[in-house]
């Protein structure tokens, strides 16, 4: 339309202007709409484009996950059958909010009517107060989180609070250990395993301890303290083939849950921490040294001699009254015997020995709790006689079961272990004897136990090896202390293929009804571990042995 | 025609917009779904820890032990309560089978 009109003036003779207002008004109207049209298009893009990128382009965000994930989490702890030693649980934190709460005197009814055991004075106390935020209770359960959550009143608030729970209470404490308030742990496995207890994503931590093993210990141990009067008492039971200990057992003990309210002498891991000289259960180690040095078991040794070593009488408490071979020194428990044989081996090859069995570190385990043993500050002839029954020499009940396990296990020394051995799989371990000493050792052993000081410890069909102790405690005039006695028995089982060591250290047993006076070690220790062994073959299902073949086999020493 | 065209692209172009919103209402309530199940998952979590302590605590050793010695007297087993199939068959040895008579 446009062009018309110009073509027309152009063809017009003379060129007439004409002033079309309609024109300019179109023009000018047409220019707006076509601005107005691009201004809506390019909003209408915009919103689709901001549309799409919202819609199609930018990532989902992350799914909502209402636990916080600065909470500390902790990995479960297990026994050797999963079955739950500790477990990590959420609790909540109760707190009101002062500047939220309508009526402080009726929440505070309501809130102690929920939970009994707050004190209503000061509960209406800190609601009244005029902080932002007041902690009125820690740790509540679910329940009675609900209960006060149903009160429906306003101000109240919760917070997650994770703690550590022990569900089987007093059972393997020492094991087990602590967590402090922040979850981190300061004791026993709890210490030992931090690192993949406390790691992300960290799977359950499987301990070596057998659940029931570990509560047939304790119970033992729990009657026999009583039943002895006993300041205190430890045991241990390992496999000698792999090192693992199955439980571990020290009393007095105190509940993990509370253990901000366990005494230190109920804390104190009594099976590693304590050193005690333990007497003649070092007797078979010397005997073991002594095969090892070529010395003939069958070579009578004249004990029934009175012994005299730098002034000190060495004293038999079942003097014999002829010559006796080994078997008979170790089933009579003679200490003259040992020294003979000690004196022979000489000093340098019984320290060797002994350090070699590990009894001059600190037992290598995962626990903190392990103490190192205290040597004689000399070592002179005198030494050498009082080492090889089990004096003058401080070690921990620990540190003897990882001693004595190569007599029962071929020869081998192997680091006790507290973490799960899956079968099959081989733990470093090094020769200390031959296996041929070692078996002659689980033959002798197994004499201690039918012929020797070791009978109260005997489970019938099922070949328990064994060997007592009792020693004075040091102190007093003498250097020795006539009644304050520490009484172990170190044993295994069965006889055909040993699997198990127990040992049993009881700190000042005394004489107690059916034991004719007697506090020593044939007559507490033994039989707890005979009652822990026989209490074990059960759990186990272990097979009963042929006994008329063990006996013969026994009874054929020479 | 054009004009026909313009109407039908501006036309896709709002139902392409009402899709959109649709499927971004869609989920956006399906993220709060997931996010529901989520916490529903992890309060289930939580309760089933707590049931697993709770039974853990309910069968500890030592409290089976005392509840059944005081309500059933059991005590623990002795090794001499155990009998394989071989020792039952040297204690009561096997009748001999009688001969069967033949017709």
């Amino acid at each position: 339309m446009n062009g018309q009109y110009a073509d027309e003036g152009v063809v017009g003779a003379k060129r007439v202007t004409v002033e079309d207002y309609e024109y300019a008004a179109i023009t000018a109207g047409r220019t707006r709409i076509i601005i107005g049209v691009l201004a809506f298009g390019l909003a209408l893009f915009l919103l689709m484009a901001r549309l799409a990128e919202v819609s199609v382009l930018r990532a989902a965000p992350e799914p909502y996950s209402s636990r916080a994930h600065d909470l500390a989490t902790r990995a479960d702890i297990l026994d050797r059958n999963d079955e739950i030693l500790a477990t990590t649980l959420d609790t909540y934190l109760l707190y009101g909010v002062p500047g939220k709460i309508w009526d402080p005197v009726e929440t505070t009814q309501a809130l102690t009517a929920a939970l009994p055991d707050l004190d209503p004075a000061d509960i209406e106390r800190r609601l009244t107060s005029d902080k932002s935020k007041v902690y009125l209770k820690r740790n509540l359960t679910p329940r009675e989180r609900q209960a006060v959550f149903s009160l429906g009143m306003p101000g109240l608030e919760f917070e997650i609070e994770p703690r550590r729970i022990y569900p089987r209470g007093h059972l393997a404490s020492h094991v087990l250990g602590w967590t402090n308030v922040d979850l981190v742990g300061a004791a026993g496995a709890e210490r030992a395993f931090e690192q993949q207890l406390s790691a992300d994503n960290s799977g359950p931590k499987r301990l070596s301890v057998d659940m029931r093993i570990q509560h047939a210990l304790d119970d033992e141990l729990r009657a026999g303290m009583k039943r002895f009067q006993a300041k205190a008492v430890a045991g241990i039971v390992m496999d000698v083939t792999t090192g693992e200990i199955l439980a571990m057992s020290s009393k007095p003990d105190f509940d993990p849950n509370r253990f901000g309210t366990a005494l230190p002498n109920d804390r104190l891991n009594r099976a590693t921490m304590s050193t005690y000289e333990l007497g003649s259960v070092f007797k078979p180690l010397t005997t073991a040294m002594a095969l090892e040095a070529g010395i003939d078991p069958n070579e009578q040794m004249p004990v029934h001699k009175p012994i005299v070593i730098r002034k000190k009488l060495i004293k038999d408490d079942h003097p014999l009254k002829a010559p006796a071979g080994m078997f008979d020194i170790l089933a009579k428990s003679s200490n003259r015997g040992v020294t003979l044989y000690a004196t022979r081996v000489g000093e340098a090859r019984q320290r060797d020995f002994l350090r070699k069995l590990g009894l001059f570190d600190r037992v290598p385990i995962e626990l903190a709790e392990s103490a190192a043993p205290q040597l004689p500050r000399e070592w002179q002839d005198l030494t050498t006689a009082t080492v090889s029954y089990g004096h003058g020499l401080s070690v921990t009940p620990l540190a003897l079961a990882a001693a004595s396990a190569p007599l029962f296990n071929g020869g081998w020394y192997i680091a006790p272990t507290l973490e799960y051995q899956s079968p099959g799989k081989a733990r470093p371990r090094r020769r200390v004897m031959t296996e041929q000493t070692a078996s002659t050792m689980t033959d002798m052993m197994r004499y201690v136990v039918t012929d020797g000081t070791g009978r109260n410890a005997a489970v019938r069909g099922y070949g328990v090896m064994g060997k007592t102790g009792t020693a004075e405690k040091p102190g007093g005039k003498a250097g020795y202390q006539e009644n304050n006695l520490v009484t172990s028995f170190i044993s295994a089982f069965p006889y055909e293929d040993p699997k198990y060591l127990i040992l049993i250290t009881y700190d000042e047993p005394q004489a107690a009804e059916g034991t004719w006076g007697y506090a020593t070690a044939g007559w507490n220790a033994a039989p707890t571990a005979g009652a822990v062994i026989s209490r074990m073959v059960s759990i186990l299902g272990l097979r009963r042995e042929d006994t008329t073949q063990v006996a013969s086999r026994a009874g054929g020493r020479p | 025609m054009k004009r026909f065209g313009s109407f039908l692209l501006i036309v896709l172009g709002f139902c392409l917009i009402a899709g959109l919103y649709l499927i971004s209402a869609r989920t956006q309530s399906a993220g709060k779904e997931a996010g529901r199940l989520e916490r529903t998952l992890e309060q289930e979590r939580a309760a089933i820890a707590v049931l697993k302590a709770e039974i853990a605590h309910l069968e500890s050793p030592q409290r089976l032990s005392d509840l059944s010695a005081k309500h059933l007297g059991l005590r623990p087993t002795e090794p001499d309560q155990i009998l394989t199939l071989d020792d039952v068959v040297v204690r009561v040895p096997l009748r001999a089978v009688p001969e069967q008579v033949s017709p």
